[in-house]
């Protein structure tokens, strides 16, 4: 691969800069370089993006104008790409929400970011998000994962009630699901059936990954 | 004149529609936009001679800035997704209605609450006892007599549930409950305490408006002489459900309303340390605007400077330094109490109010630490803001010295304040461990533990006999 284009992608994700990424997406598909490649590059430096902000030295808002600048240069390259690239760029996708009756999302967005920087396709449902829409979107985009956050320990039942929703409609089996939150715990996750408990957003992506690969 | 409460409703409900994401990123480009229009620099917070700025054109910029943001780009409702818009002659009439001095509790037992002045001398503006934590149902009915009994408490703030009358708290009705008794408990306790008068702080069950609203009741519940908790959430955002309690609140003449103001730096919108300190003036000043919240919580030390020469408002919490002792997870022990003497000593030098919060760890804090907390800010009461840091420098390179921090566990390391552990697992030690409530004593390793911070404390010049 060129070795300016993939300059161009990985500056324009650690510039936070999306029309950049546009443009040095276009290129790539226009050099006709190998798209994997490509995608490569982006998600080692959207991977850099994710580290700085795990090291405190960049804020929030950098690394969604990252995310952005990365989505932006993926849907570009995709147009190039087999079925078969298609999926293996992806390590799969993410629905991923505060439960019902919460509207603490510092903790879900970091989360997300995190998610998004290893690579995951994650659809973002936001807050105080009921089961039935948990059930209704993941379905919708064909997600594998499921990831419920919560802050109070009056909202902890939330988290249950959407896996005993799955179980009800005989989906449970069709999602992993994945819980954490400032009251959630180990024990919690296991006693509702969760499939994984992540202490904070770096074990989060760990989680995650690891579901997948255990199928 | 102060903006209507009913006029903030109705532009929470017709103003501009926007989505959320394109809100966030607007604040955070306006909020640097700002940094750059009036060149601000956050001071190093770890650096000891930058604790306080002493750069009043700097602490007016902030300000500055800050109501410019709400000016310029007001506040966002997410639930209505609509932004709720204000003049600028709005905001500052508004702000001019931020009340100098108000009543807190009654009879007897009624607290003077008013803004004490940063460079120290006053002492603490409001002591809370405590509680800010989740409780197991036992505890919650025993406790509130115990923490209420500690002199120089001036009012309580509740705690959550998550099991009530043997059913889980799951639900608003439940919540609504949950709320209730809540209150109740405490107001009992006030009694068995003798200091019925003493004001009460509802500490939310759930963010929905009917569990915020269910506890008002002058017999058993929340009095006009209590308060309650109404948080905008982090980057300017507000919700309907806390709009529709502050106007219920407003109309029933709730005393004061606590604005939790909690969000870290890194994981706001402001998108800098200075953006935060802009932020952290819009959020408070937003706060009284929509909610009428008359106490404030976390901000950096430089936004506090700002609020403190330009309103009245109340402000919890002290200074942050590089000298904070940070609450570990061990309660029971030297260092644990030390964290409080710090703590008392912040807020006495600064004017602030105390809040020690159990910080979504169960069952986080007994009675003693808290009636050592209040001790000290008594005994810090007249320190000027100088000596006060160079007393809490010393307790803190002594308390190393002596007890230094425990090594933290791995399967008790997170991503910095981001994470919390509430120990509903059992895994981490609770007042019950150290603390008995029938008796209403410690245990006697904790006294032990006490009699080496009080030594400490001396030692490092803090007079308390």
């Amino acid at each position: 691969m060129s070795s300016k284009v993939a300059d161009d992608l990985r500056n324009a994700i650690l510039q936070y800069d999306s029309e950049e990424a546009k443009k040095a997406a276009e290129e790539a598909v226009r050099a006709r370089l190998d798209p994997m490649d490509a995608i490569r590059v982006l998600t080692a430096a959207i991977g850099e993006v994710g580290e700085r902000f795990h090291r405190e030295e960049i804020f929030l808002p950098h690394v969604v104008m990252a995310a952005d600048a990365m989505q932006a240069a993926v849907e570009i390259i995709r147009q190039s790409m087999s079925e078969e690239e298609l999926r293996k760029a992806k390590l799969g996708k993410v629905v991923i929400g505060t439960v019902e009756g919460d509207l603490h999302d510092i903790g879900k967005n970091i989360v997300m970011m995190m998610l998004i920087a290893a690579g995951f396709d994650v659809v973002d449902l936001g807050r105080d998000v009921n089961a039935d829409e948990f059930i209704r979107r993941a379905k919708e985009v064909n997600a594998e994962i499921i990831a419920l956050s919560c802050l109070m320990t009056t909202t902890l039942p939330y988290q249950r009630e959407v896996i005993e929703e799955l179980n009800r409609l005989k989906l449970r089996g069709q999602f992993k699901v994945m819980v954490g939150g400032g009251p959630v715990t180990r024990g919690w996750a296991k006693s509702i059936g969760a499939d994984g408990y992540g202490m904070d957003a770096h074990e989060a992506v760990e989680v995650a990954k690891k579901l997948l690969s255990s199928g | 004149m102060l903006l209507d409460l009913l006029e903030v409703a109705h532009r929470a409900w017709t103003g501009p529609r926007m989505e959320e994401k394109e809100w966030q990123m607007g604040l955070f480009r306006n909020v640097q936009e700002l940094v750059k229009r009036y060149n601000l620099k956050a001071p190093d917070p770890n650096d000891r001679s930058q604790i306080i700025c002493r750069d009043n054109a700097m602490i007016d910029a902030v300000w500055q800035a800050g109501i410019d943001f709400l000016v310029e780009k007001g506040i966002y409702c997410f639930d209505t997704r609509r932004v709720i818009e204000f003049t600028e002659e709005e905001v500052k009439e508004t702000i001019r209605g931020i009340p100098k001095t108000f009543i807190i509790g009654e009879g007897k037992d009624a607290v003077a609450v008013k803004n004490m002045h940063i460079d120290g001398g006053e002492g603490v503006a409001i002591a809370c006892g405590g509680f800010h934590s989740p409780y197991r149902e036992d505890l919650a009915q025993l406790a509130p007599k115990a923490f209420m009994m500690i002199p120089g408490v001036d009012y309580m703030q509740g705690f959550t549930l998550k099991v009530i009358d043997g059913r889980e708290v799951h639900g608003t009705a439940m919540a609504c409950y949950a709320a209730r008794r809540q209150v109740e408990w405490m107001r009992q306790g006030a009694g068995k305490a003798g200091r019925p008068g003493m004001a009460i702080c509802y500490y939310p069950m759930s963010l929905e408006a009917a569990p915020m609203i269910a506890p008002l009741d002058p017999r058993n519940g929340l009095r006009p002489c209590d308060g309650s908790f109404l948080t905008p959430l982090p980057n300017l955002m507000v919700e309907a459900g806390l709009i529709t309690a502050a106007v219920v609140y407003n109309e029933y003449g709730l005393s004061f309303i606590i604005n939790g103001n909690g969000h870290g730096e890194q994981d706001s919108f402001a998108g800098s340390r200075e953006g935060y300190m802009v932020t952290g003036v819009a959020k408070t000043i937003a706060g009284w605007m929509v909610y009428r919240d008359n106490i404030t919580n976390i901000s950096p030390n430089i936004t506090q400077q700002a609020l403190d020469r330009h309103c009245n408002m109340v402000r919890v919490h002290g200074v942050r330094t590089p000298d904070d002792i940070p609450r570990t997870y061990e309660i029971g022990t030297e260092r644990y109490l030390l964290h409080y003497a710090n703590y008392a000593i912040s807020c006495a030098i600064f004017g602030s109010g105390m809040e020690p919060s159990g910080g979504g760890h169960l069952e986080g804090q007994s009675p003693y630490e808290i009636e050592f907390m209040c001790e000290c800010a008594e005994a810090a009461r007249g320190l000027k803001l100088d000596d006060g840091l160079e007393l809490m420098r010393n307790i803190r390179k002594m308390a190393d010295e002596e007890c230094p921090a425990p090594p933290v566990s791995p399967d008790r390391t997170g991503m910095g304040h981001r994470v919390v552990f509430s120990g509903w697992d059992g895994s981490l030690p609770t007042m019950r461990d150290v603390y008995d409530l029938v008796k209403m004593e410690p245990s006697e390793s904790y006294k032990m533990e006490m009699v080496k911070a009080r030594r400490l404390v001396k030692a490092a010049g803090l007079n308390i006999d």
